[in-house]
């Protein structure tokens, strides 16, 4: 599917010491949500920080909004204002209460709307005592505040570092229906890329998906692409030897067996007794890990 | 201002602790008011002054602001462009708070012990009295912002308190030292002091703010400014502040001194060291640098910095002594003794400092022989040029056997060995003033120039700016009437010299070179003038026939301006060593 480019990049390498991440092309489309899929350690923040300006010690070059550079995300305060960033890092100073909290942002960012901050803050269920240290809070409303803030700017991408993470359930639906709400707000304009190993329940709101390990991208594609790419293949035990040699991932049990696989070669599968599914997005994701993955090896 | 104001309030607690520091501080006041009513008046403005130091570092734990500590990764700061302007307006704020807060307790305290002083003779001036006030305000600022920018930085909190006590002790000493000066009978003149601390405090300022800015920018990963080509500008603007700002800033002081009469051959020794100091502050600020020797570095900069002070005493309380038969001012007494200390510190802390430091900092001694050669060669040189200029003289006076007896005297004339001999004993006690020198014009500024403006454009702008940066002895110390002959003089001779040692330099990539020809060259004088004091170099008449005979001399020197070195491009081997 052909589709217009929030960010595209291009030959983006960093080395650390024993990891490198390199992604030769990186096309996040307008208009969607993207999730950014990876074990810890596989590149996914790394990334993100590169897309936001967070780290610049990298080398590659970025195209955002198929008009501006990487320089001018960091000279044209417009091009940095209309990305919204949400990290894991020490965001506010140990002494910060919420009111100093707020009046940041507004000091920081020309397009905070603070009446939104606050009406999304009550949405979250934020406690109401603005006197109260960030610190003190737990880690749920700490990212329920960072969340608030990215939201109540008017930005044209949001670029969010986990934040299902710390969520309970309840929050996790809601964070969901934000981000669609934000998607629509100005049709096929406004872009959402978000980092995450809670791919189950994420699921909901994935339009497109970017699978990184160790340091590479080996998958990326629409849900629906990937839905058509992959199946799930039911059998029973008797099977299991025959199967193995075609799919993805496998799992057994004394009943039978069940994996991922690939539509294109179902035909190699003719002859034995199976049932095919449609895949979810979390199955695909960790067959398509454990493929990649150094925890498994060669499967 | 507003943005100061708005940025200040976000970054620190409520405002009641801010007020809580004032009145803490108040508090201070009236224990030294108290005292005051006890002891002597002028003491009580010694205690307050040494409380409101300590106050004011104490009580800093109230309105600390994170962004100092070492964990904050300045987070959401980063996500913003107007990040930096914030921080350092909070910054900026936080310095304000403290110099207004430590102005206000003084003020009242000065205005408590005001008539007191006055009637007993402590003081004769409203003006002067106010001068000391400022004084004592803006270096109790400036020593406070030092101690707490370096425990803020090398310690967390807690752990800071003890080395803060330390330091607050160190600090009342330096205060005590300061208001000593104007206690006695007709004490030191204010005016240079408080010129001189102004300079300090705003010089201060600025680095604090920097310095935190550097910190924002080191947490994108170290490339933010590399990356956008600042780097390199903020370092030469930091040397140049240093090497000339600081030189010109220090004329007015010495204008002073000219106008009392005083020797002021200390300003020579420290205006030496101000190169040096600007480059170390430029490295040391700077990120992409990599390990640089911080033993030697520091000793460079306190060297600079007691060198400075010392020029700046020497004209609010001069005091000569006689040393050896020589008049001379105890601070240059000192100063001597310093760049004694300093050049020896100096050859342990290279010493003891790893083959990569050194390498980062441009000590590493490369080329050996070449080096040695060079070294010679520029002994030759020097003597070809005095007998040039000697034949010269010769020919234009009719007195050509005259001229010849005087070239001889040189090397055969009685007592000429004891001379021959300080030559070689003080090159190992005093080089630092020459590194000073040296590492500021041919380490720093030269590849910068010849990069810019071509090989040997650059160098002889480069000698220009050398020789306009002596303007203040030139007019004030060397020439006695004839400053702008002498300045002539000077930027012929720097241009002259600025050729061979560049050309030395680029040769070797060895900067003891130049530092060596430099040390003969400025040594030299007094074997030529048979005269071991400072007094060789003071005073002289210069006109401007001399001029012309002085170019003709240096001739010797011009001649390596035709060399393939200087009038080639940089080869890009050379072009790596600038970016190093």
């Amino acid at each position: 599917m052909d589709f217009e480019s929030a960010v595209h990049g291009e030959g983006i390498v960093k080395k650390y010491k024993g990891f490198e991440l390199n992604v030769p092309v990186l096309d996040i489309p307008q208009g969607f949500a993207t999730a950014l899929i990876g074990e810890n350690g596989a590149g996914k923040s790394t990334l993100l920080d590169i897309l936001a300006g967070i780290r610049l010690d990298y080398q590659g070059s970025l195209k955002f909004f198929g008009k501006y550079n990487d320089d001018d995300r960091e000279n044209n305060p417009d091009v940095k204002n209309a990305i919204g960033y949400e990290g894991t890092g020490n965001y506010y100073l140990p002494m910060w209460t919420l009111k100093q909290g707020r009046e940041i942002q507004k000091l920081l960012f020309k397009n905070f709307d603070e009446s939104k901050y606050i009406e999304i803050c009550k949405q979250l269920a934020v406690p109401d005592d603005e006197s109260k240290k960030i610190t003190d809070l737990s880690d749920g409303n700490h990212m329920k505040i960072k969340l608030a803030g990215v939201l109540s700017r008017d930005t044209d991408l949001l670029i969010l570092d986990e934040p299902a993470s710390p969520l309970d359930p309840l929050m996790r639906d809601k964070l969901c229906d934000m981000i669609r709400e934000y998607l629509q707000r100005d049709e096929g304009k406004k872009s959402v890329l978000f980092s995450t190993h809670n791919i189950a329940d994420m699921e909901t709101v994935t339009d497109y998906a970017i699978i990184v390990e160790n340091g590479r991208i080996v998958e990326q594609a629409f849900v629906e692409d990937l839905k058509e790419k992959y199946v799930v293949v039911k059998g029973e035990k008797v099977d299991e030897e025959a199967a193995r040699k075609v799919l993805y991932s496998i799992s057994s049990s004394n009943y039978g067996f069940e994996g991922v696989c690939l539509s294109e070669r179902l035909n190699e599968l003719a002859g034995l007794n199976t049932v095919v599914e449609q895949a979810t997005l979390s199955q695909i994701c960790v067959a398509i890990m454990k493929q990649n993955s150094k925890l498994y090896g060669v499967n | 201002m507003k943005r100061i104001l708005s940025s200040y309030k976000v970054f620190t607690p409520k405002l009641y602790r801010i007020l809580g520091v004032y009145l803490g501080t108040l508090l201070m006041v009236l224990v030294s008011l108290l005292f005051m009513a006890m002891a002597g008046r002028p003491i009580a403005l010694l205690v307050t002054a040494v409380i409101t130091a300590s106050a004011d570092i104490f009580l800093d734990l109230f309105v600390f602001m994170g962004v100092f500590s070492k964990d904050f990764d300045f987070g959401l700061l980063r996500n913003s462009t107007e990040g930096l302007k914030v921080l350092k307006a909070g910054v900026l704020g936080d310095q304000i708070r403290r110099f207004l807060q430590i102005a206000v307790v003084m003020g009242i305290c000065g205005m408590a012990t005001y008539s007191y002083s006055l009637e007993n003779g402590f003081m004769t001036t409203p003006f002067e009295y106010g001068c000391v006030i400022a004084v004592l305000v803006l270096t109790i600022y400036t020593c406070n912002t030092l101690v707490l920018n370096f425990t803020r930085k090398h310690l967390n909190y807690a752990e800071g308190l003890p080395g803060q006590m330390l330091m607050t002790a160190i600090e009342g000493v330096a205060v005590a030292g300061v208001l000593g000066l104007f206690m006695k009978e007709g004490g030191a003149d204010p005016l240079p002091l408080l010129v001189a601390v102004t300079v300090l405090a705003v010089t201060v300022t600025y680095c604090m703010v920097e310095r935190i800015g550097n910190r924002y920018l080191l947490s994108f990963g170290g490339k933010k400014m590399e990356r956008f080509g600042k780097d390199n500008v903020k370092k030469m603007v930091i040397f140049l502040l240093i090497a000339f700002g600081v030189d010109f800033l220090m004329m007015p002081v010495m204008y002073l001194g000219f106008q009392k009469d005083i020797d002021l051959s200390v300003f020579l020794v420290a205006q030496m060291m101000y190169p040096a100091c600007g480059v170390v502050l430029a490295k040391l600020t700077s990120y992409n640098e990599g390990k640089l020797p911080k033993f030697s570095y520091i000793t460079i900069l306190v060297t600079g910095i007691i060198t400075m002070i010392l020029a700046v005493l020497n004209v609010t309380s001069p005091a000569t002594i006689d040393a050896n038969g020589q008049a001379m001012t105890v601070q240059f007494l000192i100063a001597n003794y310093v760049i004694i200390v300093g050049t020896i510190l100096l050859i342990i802390a290279l010493s003891v400092t790893g083959k990569e430091q050194r390498e980062n900092a441009g000590f590493r001694f490369h080329n050996a022989g070449k080096s040695v050669l060079f070294m010679a060669l520029f002994f030759v040189l020097y003597f070809a040029r005095v007998i040039i200029i000697c034949i010269i003289g010769g020919i234009a006076e009719g007195d050509m056997a005259g001229a010849m007896s005087e070239l001889t005297q040189i090397f055969t004339a009685e007592g000429q060995g004891m001379l021959w001999l300080n030559v070689v004993i003080n090159a190992p006690l005093t080089f630092i003033m020459f590194l000073g020198e040296e590492y500021g014009w041919r380490y720093f500024l030269q590849p910068v120039m010849q990069k810019k403006f071509g090989v040997l454009p650059g160098t002889i702008l480069l000698g220009i700016a050398w020789g306009i940066w002596h303007v203040g002895a030139d007019f004030l110390y060397y020439s006695d009437g004839t400053g702008i002959q002498m300045l002539c003089a000077q930027i012929v001779t720097c241009i002259s010299l600025g050729i061979f040692f560049g050309y030395a330099y680029m040769k070797t990539n060895n900067i003891w070179v130049p530092v060596m020809m430099h040390y003969l060259n400025n040594n030299l004088i007094m074997v030529l003038s048979g005269d071991a004091s400072t007094e060789a170099m003071q005073g002289s008449v210069v006109s401007w026939s001399d001029i012309p005979i002085m170019i003709a001399g240096a001739a010797v020197f011009w001649l390596f301006a035709l060399t393939p070195t200087m009038r080639g491009k940089l080869s890009s081997k050379k072009g790596e060593t600038e970016n190093a």
